[in-house]
C-alpha cells in the first residue's frame, strides 16, 4: 500500500527549516499541501484537505516553545486519527519518542539533523503514510548503548538486535535485508523469532512491529 | 499638682471613713432588724468590708491607682451590702438597689489579686477576662434593679421596688436562675485570670502568694456552693462565713504583698540571666519589678523607626514631664537610648540594683539587635545565592533558545539546501562537486552534532522539551546502570527547582555508574512541594561530598535553592535524597500546566 505521492502537511515555526522541508519533500515526491507556522492551525488544515497521507511536526512550537507537537499528536489520536505523524526535534530523547510511540502506530520520531539527507525525510514520510513506525537511529543507539541487564532484549541475538534496531528506524523486511546483506526470507524469519521472543505472536504483523520498538525504548524499565 | 493629690488623698479618706462607717452600721442594723441571727452570722462580711475600706485609707501613703483604689471601696461596699439591705428593706425603698452591689464584689476581688501578684501592670489577657467579669456582674446588678419584685418572696414585709419596669413577680422569678448563673460565670472567669496571673508570676511559691490563691479558692468555693443552691431552690446564707474568711486572707497577702515589696539584689541576678537568655520584654519587665521592689514598675523599650518608648504591649511612655525625676530611671548605650523604667513608688537608692538593672536592659537589647542583624544578614546571603542560580539557569535557557531558533535553525536548512544541490548535479557530469558537496554537507552534520551536545551542555534539553517526569525518564532511560523511575503526586514544578532536580539525578546516576558498582538504581520523585527527588543504588557504598566536586556541587546548588541534601552511604548502597522548596507557580505565570 505504498503511496505514489504522499498528500503531506507541515507545521513549523522555524521559517528556514519549513522551507528546507517542503523543498525537500517537494524534491523527494511528495505533495506539501500546506506549510504552517503554529500547532493551532493544524487541526482546520487537517479539515480543508482531502486524503492528507502525513503530518510533518516539529516538536517545539509557540506558544511555550515545549511539546506542542507532541501534545497535538496525542490529541489526534485521542480523536481517532490514524493519519502518519512525523515529528521532528532538535534533540534526541528517549522519552519523547516513547511518549510519541505510545500514542499509537503511523508514527515517527526524527531528529531534524535528518534534513540534510533528504532521502531519510521523504523515506520516514513514507514510512508513517503507509502505517509504519519510524525512530531516530540515534535514539535507537542511545537505547542500545545504555545496559540491557534487566531487559526481555537479552533474549535476542546480536543479530536480532540489529534486525530490531533497524525496525526501529523504520525500515521494512526488503530494506533491512539491503543493508545487511541478507536474503529477505532470512530477515523474515528473523523477525519473526525476535517478535516471537518478545511475546508479541496475536496481533497483526505492522502494529507487532510498533509493539517491538516499543519494547526496545521501554527496554530500561522491564 | 501637689495640691491636687492633697485634694485626692484628703477624698480618699474621707470615702475610706464613709465605706468604714457603712460597714459598721450595717452589722448594727442588722443585728438590730434581725435578733435572732448570731453574731457569727451577722458581722463577718461587714467586718472583713471594713477592713478593705481601712486598707484603702492606708494605702494613700503610696500611691496606688485609681482602679486599685476603686477596687478595694467596691468590695468594701459589696461585703456590706447584704446586711443593710436586709435591715433596710423595711424603711427605704433603695435597699434593693443597695442589694445588687453585692455582686460586684467577685470582679473587684479577682483584680485585687491581680495586682497583688503582678502590680499595676498585669497583661492585657487578665485586664480583658477581669473587665468580661465586671460587665457580667454590673449587667445582671442592672437587670436585678430593673426586674426584682419582693413579691417573689411571699414572706417578705418590705418595700417594694420603686425602680422595676415590670409589672409582678414573674419576670424577676423567670430571670433570677440567669442572674445567678451570670454570677456563677464570673467568678469562674475571675478565678481563671488570677491564675493565669499567678503561673506568669516569677517566684510563684512564696507564701503570700499561696496565702491568696487559697483565699480565692475558699471564697470562689463558697459563691459556687452559694449559687448553686440558690438554681436548685435551697437557697443558704452559711456559705457567707467562708467567703469572710477567703476575703480576709486574700487582704491579708496583700498588705502582706504590698508591704513586702522591697528591692532586692537577689532577684537582680535573674533579671541578668534572663536578658542574657533572651526572655520576651514581658518577662524581662517582671523581673526589672522584682529587682526594683515595685510591682508596678513599667518598663518602656525604645524603638528606633518609631522613635519613641514603648512597653511590652505596644503602649507608649508617659511623657518625661508628667513623671517626677526620682521615678525614672534613663538606660542608654553609647548615648544611644535603650529603655526607659518608670517606678510606681520611686526607684530605689541603692546602685547596686540600679545599675545592674540598667545593664540587663543593655544586655537584652544588644542581644535582639545582634539576632536581629543576624537573621537579616542570613537572609541575605541565602536570596543572593538563590538569585545567582536562578540568574545563571535563566542565562543558559537564553543561549540554549538562541542556539535552538539561530545557529541551529540556519545550519539545517543550509544542510537541505545542500542536499537540494546534490540532488540537482549529475556525478558522472562533475564528480569534484558531487563529492565536495556530500564533504560539506558531513562536516555540516558534524557541527550539528557538536552544536546539540553544546546545547545540552547549557541546559537540560530534555527539561526545554517537556515535563521534569520526561527528562528524569531520559536520564534513567540513558543510564548504563539499569534504572527504574518512579513518580509520585502531580504537582507542578518550578522552573529552578526541576533544573535542580534533574542535576541531582542526572549526577547521581553518572556516579552510580563510575563509582557504585551496583546493579540498578531507582529514582523516586515526589512531585509537591516541597519536591523531593531520591537516588538509590544497590552498590558498594563509599559516597562522600568532600571528595570530588560533584556531590559537593549538588550541595551548593541544592542549598542555594533553600533546599537539603542528604546522603546516606553503606556497604548496601548509597541514597541522595534532595529536598526543593517549589511554591506553587502563579497560574497566569505558566502557560502550560
Amino acid at each position: 500500500m505504498t503511496v505514489a505521492r504522499p498528500r503531506v502537511l507541515l507545521a513549523d515555526d522555524a521559517v528556514l527549516i519549513r522551507e528546507g522541508v517542503a523543498q525537500l519533500l517537494r524534491a523527494g515526491g511528495c505533495e506539501v499541501l500546506a506549510s504552517l507556522e503554529d500547532a493551532d492551525e493544524v487541526p482546520s488544515a487537517l479539515a480543508s484537505f482531502d486524503d492528507i497521507d502525513a503530518l510533518v511536526l516539529d516538536i517545539r512550537m509557540p506558544p511555550t516553545h515545549t511539546d506542542e507537537g507532541l501534545v497535538l499528536l496525542e490529541r489526534l489520536r485521542a480523536d481517532g486519527a490514524q493519519i502518519g505523524v512525523l515529528l521532528l526535534s532538535m534533540y534526541a530523547s528517549p522519552s519523547l519518542a516513547l511518549r510519541a510511540l505510545s500514542a499509537g502506530g503511523a508514527t515517527g520520531y526524527l531528529l531534524k539533523d535528518r534534513i540534510r539527507d533528504g532521502g531519510t525525510l521523504v523515506d520516514a514520510v513514507r514510512t508513517v503514510s503507509r502505517g509504519g513506525t519510524v525512530v531516530d537511529p540515534e535514539v535507537v543507539a542511545l537505547m542500545l548503548e545504555a545496559s540491557t541487564a534487566t531487559s526481555r532484549l537479552d533474549a535476542l541475538s546480536s543479530r536480532e538486535r540489529e534486525v530490531l534496531s533497524l525496525m526501529a528506524e523504520g525500515r521494512s523486511n526488503v530494506g533491512i535485508a539491503k543493508q545487511l546483506h541478507l536474503a529477505v526470507k532470512t530477515v523474515d524469519s528473523h523477525v519473526d523469532h525476535l517478535l516471537t521472543k518478545l511475546h508479541l505472536e496475536a496481533s497483526t504483523d505492522e502494529h507487532r512491529r510498533v509493539l517491538a520498538v516499543l519494547e526496545l525504548l521501554r527496554a530500561r524499565e522491564a | 499638682m501637689s495640691a491636687w493629690k492633697r485634694v485626692r488623698t484628703r477624698l480618699v479618706l474621707a470615702l475610706a471613713g464613709l465605706a468604714l462607717l457603712a460597714a459598721v452600721a450595717a452589722g448594727f442594723l442588722l443585728a438590730a432588724s434581725a435578733p435572732y441571727l448570731s453574731a457569727l452570722e451577722v458581722w463577718p462580711l461587714p467586718l472583713v468590708g471594713a477592713a478593705y475600706a481601712a486598707t484603702a485609707a492606708y494605702l494613700t501613703t503610696t500611691r496606688p491607682r485609681a482602679a486599685h483604689l476603686t477596687a478595694l471601696f467596691v468590695i468594701s461596699v459589696g461585703l456590706s451590702a447584704p446586711a443593710l439591705s436586709v435591715s433596710l428593706a423595711q424603711d427605704t425603698a433603695l435597699w434593693v438597689t443597695v442589694g445588687a452591689l453585692a455582686g460586684l464584689v467577685v470582679p473587684a476581688v479577682g483584680w485585687v489579686c491581680v495586682v497583688t501578684l503582678r502590680g499595676d501592670a498585669s497583661d492585657a489577657l487578665e485586664r480583658w477576662l477581669l473587665l468580661l467579669g465586671s460587665a457580667l456582674v454590673v449587667g445582671a446588678a442592672v437587670v436585678q434593679v430593673l426586674v426584682a419584685d419582693p413579691a417573689a418572696w411571699g414572706w417578705c414585709r418590705c418595700l417594694g421596688n420603686p425602680l422595676a419596669v415590670s409589672d409582678g413577680p414573674g419576670a424577676y422569678v423567670g430571670l433570677r436562675p440567669w442572674l445567678t448563673s451570670a454570677h456563677l460565670a464570673a467568678v469562674g472567669i475571675v478565678v481563671l485570670a488570677v491564675g493565669l496571673s499567678w503561673w506568669s508570676r516569677p517566684g510563684r511559691h512564696g507564701i503570700p502568694e499561696l496565702v491568696l490563691l487559697v483565699g480565692l479558692l475558699v471564697a470562689a468555693a463558697s459563691w459556687v456552693t452559694e449559687d448553686l443552691a440558690q438554681l436548685a431552690g435551697t437557697p443558704t446564707d452559711d456559705a457567707a462565713l467562708g467567703v469572710a474568711i477567703g476575703l480576709a486572707s486574700i487582704l491579708a497577702a496583700h498588705v502582706l504583698g504590698l508591704s513586702r515589696r522591697r528591692p532586692s539584689r537577689a532577684h537582680v541576678a535573674d533579671l541578668l540571666l534572663a536578658a542574657r537568655e533572651r526572655s520576651e520584654p514581658a518577662r524581662i519587665r517582671e523581673l526589672v519589678a522584682r529587682a526594683l521592689g515595685d510591682p508596678g514598675a513599667a518598663v518602656y523599650w525604645w524603638d528606633d523607626d518609631a522613635a519613641s518608648y514603648a512597653d511590652h504591649l505596644g503602649r507608649p511612655a508617659p511623657p518625661a514631664p508628667s513623671v517626677p525625676a526620682e521615678r525614672v530611671l534613663e538606660v542608654e548605650s553609647d548615648h544611644r537610648p535603650i529603655a526607659r523604667v518608670v517606678s510606681e513608688r520611686g526607684l530605689p537608692e541603692d546602685p547596686g540594683i540600679l545599675e545592674p538593672v540598667a545593664e540587663a536592659l543593655r544586655l537584652s537589647t544588644e542581644n535582639r539587635l545582634l539576632q536581629e542583624e543576624l537573621a537579616a544578614t542570613l537572609t541575605q546571603v541565602r536570596e543572593s545565592r538563590s538569585r545567582i542560580v536562578q540568574a545563571s539557569d535563566e542565562a543558559r535557557r537564553r543561549i540554549e533558545r538562541n542556539l535552538h531558533d539561530g545557529a541551529q535553525q540556519l545550519l539545517i536548512s543550509t544542510g537541505a539546501k545542500l542536499n537540494l544541490a546534490s540532488s540537482q548535479i549529475d556525478p558522472t557530469v562533475d564528480p569534484g562537486l558531487a563529492d565536495a558537496l556530500t564533504a560539506a554537507s558531513d562536516e555540516l552534520g558534524r557541527a550539528l552534532d557538536e552544536l546539540r551536545t553544546l546545547a545540552h551542555g547549557i541546559t537540560p534539553t530534555a527539561l526545554v522539551h517537556g515535563t521534569l517526569p520526561d527528562a528524569l525518564e531520559d536520564l534513567a532511560l540513558r543510564s548504563p546502570v539499569p534504572a527504574t523511575l518512579q513518580v509520585e503526586g502531580s504537582a507542578d514544578v518550578a522552573p529552578e527547582a526541576a533544573a535542580t532536580a534533574y542535576f541531582v539525578v542526572g549526577e547521581c546516576l553518572a556516579n552510580v555508574a563510575k563509582h557504585a558498582d551496583a546493579s540498578t538504581a531507582l529514582v523516586h520523585v515526589a512531585l509537591a512541594d516541597p519536591l523531593r527527588v531520591t537516588v538509590r543504588d544497590d552498590g558498594h557504598g563509599g559516597a562522600d561530598p568532600s571528595t570530588g566536586s560533584g556531590l559537593k556541587g549538588l550541595v551548593d546548588r541544592v542549598e542555594a535553592l533553600g533546599g537539603k541534601l542528604e546522603i546516606t552511604t553503606g556497604s548496601t548502597g548509597t541514597t541522595v535524597g534532595a529536598r526543593l522548596p517549589n511554591p506553587t507557580p502563579n497560574p497566569t505565570a505558566r502557560a502550560r500546566s
